[in-house]
């Protein structure tokens, strides 16, 4: 029995330290390699500012749609983006965003209403955690550590391997379009294709679950425990979205209240109105999420405003 | 409850062992079977709950019927008992599975717009009603003497083998209940191996495979499919139905061992065959040995006339095909093979058998053609309508256009080939996997040993064992767990997915 087992043990070990292994000389997966890319350039910018910060925290909503150049023009604080990848999910996101925190900054969450619920990996998460991150593993909810390890299989590294022979001809999505505060720049109105424009058109209202503000998720709670600890002021933006007509339904306006609760019960401020976040059609890029760099510039400039109206602020800005 | 679902393998196996074990050490078999019984209820009831009624008097009324044909003397009365339980079992199977299928043949007959009922497919009815029939047959032939109710009720709901098969001889199982039920670290030692091979089957070959076919398949409903892309989601289905299904017979097989009982064989490496006779010899074979024992032979099998000989196989092919699903092109595939098989006899009767030693040279020329003739009807076994299943075969062998992935000869650095449609069919990325896929999925369909190869399996009572490289046991347990370690992926990293036979 005991002979059996470890061999069974040493078997499972080698296997999969062959497996890590090939994962980190393969090609890594394309969105694995955007996300490693862009939190290269904005964790190496956010190491580079001095003095306090204010980090604006989110999935690729807050990457496309907060411009943290016109939020630092306006407001004279200074800001970075360090939106990623709404895949990710909010667990890893807020994990990551502690790295680049310290004693005196200022944490702006912006989280897409789908990363506020405590949800298993994503076949994203998987697949960059594997190939880039190993040792989130460590910090992971210990439920979710099967599928980390596992969700990212050799049929899917055919497939990137496949991905990977072609080379990346599209002008976004590249880690080199990130300046120096963090923001895109390739999100301009010029690159959006016909398909962009239909797909945002085509994207109905965001998916409403009402969540529970008593019973908040435990990631959001261990950022909330840890920014009080680390002297960190913690505020929730509302992730910018496309507008829809639902949003002004009684049942949308009670889960946004909610959304919100769930961040004021933990101590977070709360940045303005979600309705001065929703952007029109024209605005937006490629999903009701990406605004271009025209809604960005409106998105920016309304945080700037609520930001001013709940911290002090060395520059007031323009109405 | 699904084999390759989480509950099912960290809770619901070790817990059904470990319960079994201590049953059988406090109670002896009756505490044991009683035990396995109740989990088995347990197992079909957590997936479908509103069945268990059905399931329930199903088996409640086989069992009265079949009892009292045990009882009776009379020659005609047991014929009479025995013809009233078959028709109860189709009048259930016909009123669940058949009849909004009659109904809307019915209907498009008489283009009148029919009533619809709203009747949902009982789990594993066409299974558990089929093996009931063959009970009371049994019975009335006396084959099978009166049983105790308990020991009959196991024998259907057996967890391993209710929902899909293998289908079973009641005498088959029960004896091994009686003699061999048992469970310790020897039977888990010997069924896990095989379990592990079908699961690896399902999640690391066949489901990996279905997500180039669904889509496929789903765009053949709207237009014809161009000829990589019909080949692509014939040769697909064809092989993740072999994996799907054959791993679902392995894990049921493997789980049986774990307490003592042996399953028969549903697969003998069935893309092998080198004629579709050996094909329905090699596919499901337990559903063709109930074909042949309760369908074929009662027609008068081949001992009738060479018309009516061929007449009965097209009979039972065609009811094999309704019996997997309630629509046409499940009759049609039916028939099809049906149609295979007699041309097949023919043959083999009027010129294979004049051939001599060329007519085993033309093996490798047989098997080709088998196995074609075989991807051909599974088109028809996947497709939602006739429509849909002449798109894929129009792609595969009168394409209207042979479609590449542009970026091929940019990713090889060559001139776009004349006559070749660069783009408009699969996807680059989808193209190299599915292919890289299919390559490495038919390697093993055919040069790699089958289940019963590899552990020696007969599917009777004599335990399995392993054979060549893998007979040393440290050789037993880095394979297993190298299994294991593969199937993983498809485990955790993704939500569990059906087995196709499950629908039927």
């Amino acid at each position: 029995m005991i002979r059996i087992l470890t061999i069974s043990f040493l078997t499972f070990a080698a296997l999969f330290a062959l497996w890590v292994a090939v994962l980190h000389v393969a090609p890594q997966p394309v969105e694995a390699r955007w996300i490693d890319g862009i939190y290269r350039v904005k964790e190496a910018n956010t190491a580079k500012t001095t003095g306090p910060k204010v980090v604006i925290i989110g999935g690729s909503g807050t990457h496309y749609s907060y411009a943290a150049r016109v939020i630092s023009d306006e407001t004279g604080l200074n800001v970075v983006n360090l939106g990623s990848h709404a895949g990710l999910g909010g667990a890893y996101i807020l994990r990551r965003a502690e790295l680049s925190l310290h004693a005196g900054d200022t944490a702006i969450v912006a989280l897409e209403h789908q990363l506020a619920f405590d949800t298993p990996p994503s076949s994203v998460l998987a697949s960059y955690v594997m190939t880039a991150d190993t040792s989130y593993i460590l910090h992971a909810n210990l439920r979710h550590i099967p599928s980390l390890l596992f969700g990212y299989s050799p049929a899917d590294m055919v497939r990137q391997f496949a991905a990977n022979a072609l080379p990346w001809g599209s002008p976004l999505y590249r880690p080199d379009s990130v300046d120096q505060w963090g923001d895109e720049t390739s999100n301009t109105p010029e690159n959006r294709m016909p398909h962009m424009v239909a797909a945002v058109a085509n994207s109905g209202p965001i998916g409403a679950a009402i969540g529970n503000p008593e019973n908040p998720p435990k990631f959001i709670v261990d950022f909330a425990t840890w920014a009080k600890a680390n002297n960190v002021r913690l505020i929730q933006a509302w992730p910018v979205t496309t507008n829809r007509d639902a949003y002004s339904t009684p049942y949308y306006r009670a889960y946004f209240a909610r959304y919100s609760e769930i961040f004021s019960r933990l101590g977070f401020a709360v940045a303005g109105d979600q309705s001065r976040y929703l952007l029109q059609e024209t605005d937006m890029l490629d999903s009701l999420y990406h605004a271009n760099t025209q809604g960005a510039l409106k998105a920016s400039k309304a945080l700037a405003i609520d930001l001013c109206k709940i911290t002090q602020c060395p520059r007031q800005p323009a109405p | 409850m699904l084999f390759n679902s989480i509950e099912f393998l960290f809770a619901f196996l070790p817990l059904t062992l470990i319960l079994t074990f201590a049953a059988l050490k406090i109670g002896g078999r009756p505490l044991g079977m009683m035990v396995l019984t109740a989990a088995s209820v347990f197992f079909y009831g957590w997936w479908e709950a509103s069945s268990l009624l059905i399931i329930g008097g199903s088996i409640a009324v086989n069992y009265t019927i079949a009892t009292a044909i045990a009882r009776q003397s009379d020659g005609g009365a047991r014929k009479v008992l025995l013809t009233a339980g078959v028709a109860v079992n189709l009048a259930a199977l016909g009123y669940f599975k058949y009849a909004n299928f009659f109904l809307e043949s019915i209907s498009a007959a008489t283009g009148s717009s029919g009533p619809v009922l709203s009747i949902g497919l009982p789990l594993a009815i066409s299974f558990y009603s089929f093996q009931q029939i063959a009970f009371l047959v049994d019975t009335y032939k006396g084959k099978v003497s009166r049983s105790p109710f308990r020991d009959y009720m196991l024998s259907v709901v057996f967890f391993p083998h209710l929902i899909a098969g293998p289908l079973l001889h009641y005498r088959d199982i029960i004896t091994q209940f009686e003699r061999r039920f048992s469970v310790n670290w020897t039977t888990i030692s010997i069924g896990f191996p095989i379990f592990a091979v079908g699961l690896a089957k399902k999640v690391a070959i066949a489901d990996p495979i279905s997500v180039f076919v669904n889509p496929l398949f789903l765009k053949s409903t709207q237009g014809p499919l161009e000829f990589f892309e019909g080949w692509a989601a014939a040769l697909g289905y064809t092989a993740q139905l072999y994996f799907d299904f054959s791993g679902y017979s392995d894990m049921a097989i493997g789980l049986g061992l774990m307490f003592g009982i042996a399953l028969p064989l549903n697969f003998l490496s069935p893309y092998k065959s080198t004629s579709i006779i050996e094909f329905w010899r090699r596919w499901h074979i337990t559903l063709s040995n109930f074909l042949r024992d309760y369908l074929y032979f009662p027609l008068g099998g081949s001992r009738v006339g060479v018309v009516r000989k061929y007449g009965n196989l097209l009979i039972v092919m065609l009811l094999g095909g309704l019996w997997h699903g309630a629509a046409w092109t499940f009759v049609f595939w039916g028939l099809l093979h049906g149609s295979y098989l007699v041309v097949n006899h023919l043959w083999r009767n009027n010129v294979g058998a004049h051939l001599g030693r060329a007519n085993a040279m033309l093996a490798p020329v047989y098997a080709v053609m088998t196995f074609v003739l075989v991807v051909i009807s599974w088109v028809f076994f996947k497709a939602v309508d006739f429509p849909s299943a002449l798109n894929v075969l129009q792609g595969m062998f009168t394409p209207a256009s042979i479609a590449l992935p542009s970026e091929i000869p940019l990713v090889f650095n060559f001139a776009p080939w004349p006559r070749v449609t660069w783009g408009g069919g699969m996807s680059f990325a989808d193209f190299t996997t599915f292919w890289f896929y299919a390559g490495v999925a038919y390697a093993i369909v055919w040069f790699a040993p089958n289940a019963a190869q590899i552990f020696d399996i007969d599917g009777k009572e004599s335990p399995p064992s392993w054979i060549g490289p893998f007979n040393r046991p440290s050789a037993k347990i880095a394979a297993t767990v190298g299994l294991v370690w593969i199937s993983a992926f498809g485990v955790f990293g993704s939500v569990p997915s059906e087995f196709l036979y499950f629908k039927f």
